[in-house]
């Protein structure tokens, strides 16, 4: 093998989708800057990925361009659109990155190309993918991810620390940081924890910071999960 | 050979100086031989509290760049036996630290010394990543506070992925947490976090309670260890600190807040 100065690996990293519902340039300016000031350290530099999935019929009026520098002027890293038939042409000419349209889960309205059929060796390749387990405490600065599993944390999770999972999180001990589930955008992923004191709960990008949180519920047992898009923390 | 202990705490002005004189003493006091590095390359203070600055002729950073041999540079305590200090240049940067020449300075010493206490700097850079990457042991030095408390949880997360027992997967860096400045007055006003607040939101072993005290700043002056003034809360408190470090099983002192005798009651004194 000749030396090469550089390796191609293929990686997978978490983006925040934007899903347009419907768009006009100034009220999509001024929602947006509600959101990241809920929010600066989550969305800021953080990168985004466009879907236009729910509002495909308004898609031809919308200037790319013009949506990009919005974003950009509030310190958002646009990367790229969810492809979608119709527009790819005009996506691309934008330079950002086509990704593959999402799948059916949040019901899309695209339509998803035809698959073939999994035959019986595809389905015995299906692997379950084991929780991933922590038995130390999770300190702040710390950042655990459990791609395509479920988290359990056995010991706390310190303020300033996150923990991340495509799956459920179950935190045993006290839950100080932030815990956010389903980030691949898993609807149905939940939280538990034995005693709620977080900065921030999530699932699925729908988030809740610890002001909003029912004060009865500090410190309680609770379970967080999606009910119609809206996050809903309830004892346990 | 040589049990590496590292003084730590991610935050600035906590005593982790103050400490690591003061533990390095105490070990050397009870007949273990007892070398204190300075890790703190271009802001040198251990010298200062040791009361050595005038008898620095080579440093930490001379050492690795091989200008003086180990002997040459340590520093022999002129009041307690068994005792060294490497002192920090004080005209370098922390860049001057490489884990091969510091490896090569902690694996000569350990030949010869039972206990080795790396004095860290401050923050969660190069220097202190350097103190740290060795040690058996950490003291974590931490005021009641919160942002101390969180910058000791930081520090705690770091030498649980970053020591070299973490990378090499051996048996995790034993974790001790030192609370300094320590004021029960100030506890019941509720001005200060308690040693129960610390305790839970760090979870690991306490090793001691160090009042805070006016003859540690007295002390730090007078370039002497506190925990050679028996007089004081804060000295008597560190030798505790010392036995637990040791093994021994030693009540925690100075937790309530004291009585004020007869005298100061009627002047109202503190």
């Amino acid at each position: 093998m000749t030396d090469c100065c550089f390796q191609l690996k293929g990686s997978v990293f978490t983006a925040v989708v934007l899903e347009l519902h419907r768009y006009s340039s100034a009220e999509f300016t001024r929602e947006l800057e509600q959101k990241i000031e809920q929010a600066p350290q989550l969305l800021l530099q953080s990168p985004i990925v466009f879907n236009l999935d729910k509002c495909i019929d308004q898609a031809e009026e919308i200037d790319f361009a013009v949506l990009i520098q919005q974003c950009r002027a509030l310190g958002l890293q646009p990367i790229g659109f969810r492809s979608c038939a119709r527009f790819n042409q005009a996506m691309e000419a934008t330079g950002l990155a086509l990704l593959p349209p999402s799948s059916t889960r949040g019901g899309s309205a695209i339509q998803k190309p035809a698959q073939p059929v999994a035959g019986p060796e595809a389905i015995e390749k299906r692997v379950r993918v084991p929780s991933k387990i922590i038995t130390q405490p999770v300190r702040s600065g710390q950042q655990i991810y459990a791609r395509d599993c479920d988290l359990i944390v056995m010991s706390q999770v310190s303020e300033g620390a996150e923990v991340l999972a495509d799956g459920n999180i179950h935190v045993y001990g006290g839950l100080r940081g932030r815990a956010l589930a389903g980030v691949n955008g898993d609807e149905t992923a939940r939280i538990f924890c034995h005693s709620m004191e977080a900065e921030l709960l999530s699932v699925a990008g729908n988030f809740i910071l610890s002001e909003d949180f029912d004060p009865q519920l500090w410190k309680q047992s609770v379970q967080a999960y999606l009910n119609e898009e809206k996050l809903c923390i309830n004892p346990l | 050979m040589a049990k590496i202990i590292v003084v730590t705490s991610g935050k600035g002005g906590v005593g982790k100086t103050t400490t690591s004189a003061a533990i390095g003493t105490g070990l050397a006091l009870k007949g273990h031989k007892t070398a204190i590095i300075d890790f703190d390359v271009g802001l040198r203070n251990l010298d200062l509290i040791m009361g050595c600055e005038r008898r620095v002729v080579y440093d930490f950073v001379n050492v690795i760049n091989g200008d003086a041999s180990l002997k040459q540079a340590m520093i022999k305590d002129k009041r307690t036996e068994n005792l060294f200090i490497l002192p920090a240049s004080q005209t370098r940067d922390k860049d001057a630290l490489t884990i091969e020449g510091v490896e090569k300075i902690l694996d000569e010493l350990s030949q010869e010394y039972e206990f080795i206490v790396c004095d860290s700097p401050a923050g969660i850079e190069k220097g202190a990543l350097m103190a740290l990457y060795f040690a058996d042991e950490a003291i974590v030095v931490t005021n009641p506070e919160v942002s101390s408390v969180r910058d000791s949880d930081r520090i705690l997360g770091i030498l649980q992925s970053k020591s070299r027992r973490a990378e090499q997967g051996k048996e995790p860096v034993k974790e001790h947490l030192l609370l300094t400045r320590y004021n029960p007055e100030r506890v019941i006003a509720g001005e200060m976090l308690s040693v129960e607040d610390v305790e839970d939101i760090l979870a690991i072993p306490l090793l001691g309670i160090i009042p805070e005290s006016e003859a540690v700043l007295k002390a730090s002056n007078q370039g002497q260890p506190v925990i050679l003034d028996n007089e004081a809360k804060a000295g008597q408190a560190y030798g505790d600190a010392v036995a637990r470090l040791l093994g021994e099983d030693v009540a925690h002192r100075f937790l309530d807040v004291p009585k004020k005798g007869f005298f100061k009651r009627v002047m109202g004194g503190r």
